[in-house]
């Protein structure tokens, strides 16, 4: 303790060592504040928070400079959900004492959490709309917000006495004990909540004779019942029931299992026998479904697959054509192997005519393409001298041993090779004729007559046409 | 008997956490050191 003088420390003495002022009065009344502050204390620490108010506020009224004993009593305020007169109670003591003080600790706990605080902020306003609720008569609407209220902060006391106070004006006697209940929990010297509870018991309790009618009625329910309470129900267990015994419970049994079975059997199995049937059913109607899409299938690939082997012939045959003993590639094989043989020089002409005589005229008449017939008159144009004279010489030979038929052939490919070599054509005639052939005979003078009219065999051809005709 | 009317008089609003500051500026922070330290200067001046 200090002096208020001179701020030297006291001694035991009356009077300050420092500065001779008389600290007598000072310190009693000092005492008298710790004092306060101590019982407010104790009482604290055994939850009789109104009492320590009580001594909390009395400490501050000898010594408002008391700093731990304002720091309790903001404490105390905040645990009973008065938020409003605990952050009160923590500024003044942070005006008091600005550091190392557990008031700005509390403060800056408080609002660090935003969301908490809003929620305080509305529960204190939700309790005053309760309060004008209740003095204007609408209890339901006060219960319900007081019931809000209790969810967002169960500490808060006065809430608890105010619903509670509801429920007994209700003569919900159970309800309005759970309510004083929780409100001494938090605070038990609190007299109000004490003096509630006691009123509350004392309806509730079943040797009280001066209990009300509804009370009475009570307490024959709970002589052949046990009452027990879980939140907001009541349950109500009865003593004195007695159970069946014997033929009875045997006959009730029986009865109990052929109604059972009845039911089964004329309610429950039906209902399960159609409901598979018509899963069966339907089943059944997916795989015919399935079974219509497939054959549908079956058709279409039948169909698609008598087109592909027609397609397939088609050009098989053309194949053939193509490839085969007749075909067109046959004949562009003689001429490349002709074109080959001429440029050979290993090969003579012959070799070359040779290839280009397995060329069907057919073809090269009709079918051949115009490159085809390019290279082919090439050709025969390139070898038509040399081979001319060569058949020329042996159709000339066959015919001097009278082999008529190759004298024909060689003199026909002699001329055909050299449309100038008048004399194959003479000889040819002379062959077709001594071979009997007189129509071939007289075609070939006749050509001879036309087409060498300057020649010098022009005059036996036609000797030759005047014999044909006797 | 709890009376109903009676007792609900005795409930008071709760303070709201923005009126705290008005009742902080309106609070009397007079405790027994002032009064003991007003008699004391009152004696000082009759002296």
């Amino acid at each position: 303790m200090l002096c208020y003088q001179c701020g030297c420390r006291l001694s035991e003495l009356d009077y300050c060592t420092g500065c001779g002022a008389d600290v007598r009065a000072y310190k009693r009344i000092m005492y008298a504040a710790e004092y306060s502050y101590n019982d407010g204390l104790e009482r604290a620490r055994v939850r009789d928070l109104s009492g320590a108010v009580n001594s909390l506020r009395q400490c501050l009224k000898y010594n408002k400079q008391h700093v731990d004993a304002r720091n309790l009593l903001g404490l105390i305020y905040f645990e009973c959900g008065e938020v409003g007169a605990a952050l009160i109670e923590w500024v003044i003591s942070a005006t008091v004492r600005e550091e190392k003080n557990l008031a700005l600790d509390y403060m800056e706990i408080i609002q660090s959490n935003q969301g908490r605080l809003d929620i305080i902020r509305t529960t204190i306003k939700k309790y005053n709309v309760s309060l004008e609720l209740c003095q204007k008569g609408d209890y339901d609407m006060a219960i319900i917000q007081l019931r809000k209220v209790l969810n967002q902060n169960p500490k808060f006391v006065k809430a608890h006495q105010l619903l509670g106070l509801l429920y007994v004006k209700r003569e919900e006697w159970e309800k309005a004990k759970r309510e004083f209940t929780h409100s001494k929990r938090i605070d038990g010297g609190d007299v109000k909540t004490l003096r509630y509870l006691k009123e509350v018991e004392e309806q509730l309790d079943p040797d009280d004779i001066h209990a009300s009618g509804r009370t009475k009625k009570r307490q024959k329910e709970e002589s052949a019942a046990i009452y027990k309470s879980s939140g907001n129900d009541v349950i109500i267990q009865p003593l004195n029931g007695k159970e069946p015994l014997g033929i009875n419970a045997f006959i009730q049994i029986a009865l109990g299992i052929v109604i059972g079975l009845c039911v089964t059997i004329f309610l429950i199995t039906p209902s399960k026998v159609q409901s598979a049937q018509d899963e069966l059913k339907e089943q059944i109607s997916g795989y015919v479904e399935q079974l219509d899409w497939k054959n549908t299938e079956i058709v279409e690939l039948e169909t698609r697959i008598s087109q592909l082997e027609q397609s397939n012939l088609s050009l098989q045959d053309k194949l053939n054509a193509l490839s085969g003993s007749d075909g067109a590639l046959r004949e562009i094989n003689e001429l490349l192997a002709a074109a080959y043989a001429a440029l050979d020089s290993s090969q003579d002409a012959m070799s070359v005519e040779q290839h280009l005589g397995a060329i069907s005229q057919t073809y090269v008449e009709q079918e051949a393409s115009q490159e085809f017939l390019d290279l082919y008159n090439y050709l025969r144009q390139s070898i038509g001298d040399s081979v001319s004279q060569s058949y020329y010489n042996s159709g000339l030979d066959a015919y001097n041993r009278m082999d008529y038929p190759t004298a024909i052939t060689h003199l026909g490919r002699a001329y055909q090779y050299d449309r100038n070599n008048d004399d194959a054509l003479y000889y040819l005639g002379l062959a077709y004729m001594d071979s009997g052939d007189v129509e071939h005979a007289a075609e070939s003078f006749n050509q001879l007559i036309e087409l060498f009219p300057n020649s010098t065999l022009v005059t036996k051809a036609q000797q030759k046409l005047a014999e044909i005709a006797e | 008997m709890i009376n109903f009317e009676e007792e609900l008089k005795k409930f008071h609003p709760s303070l709201e956490l923005q009126d705290a500051e008005e009742i902080l500026n309106h609070r009397d922070m007079t405790d027994m050191t002032d009064i003991f330290f007003d008699i004391i200067k009152e004696t000082d001046e009759e002296v």
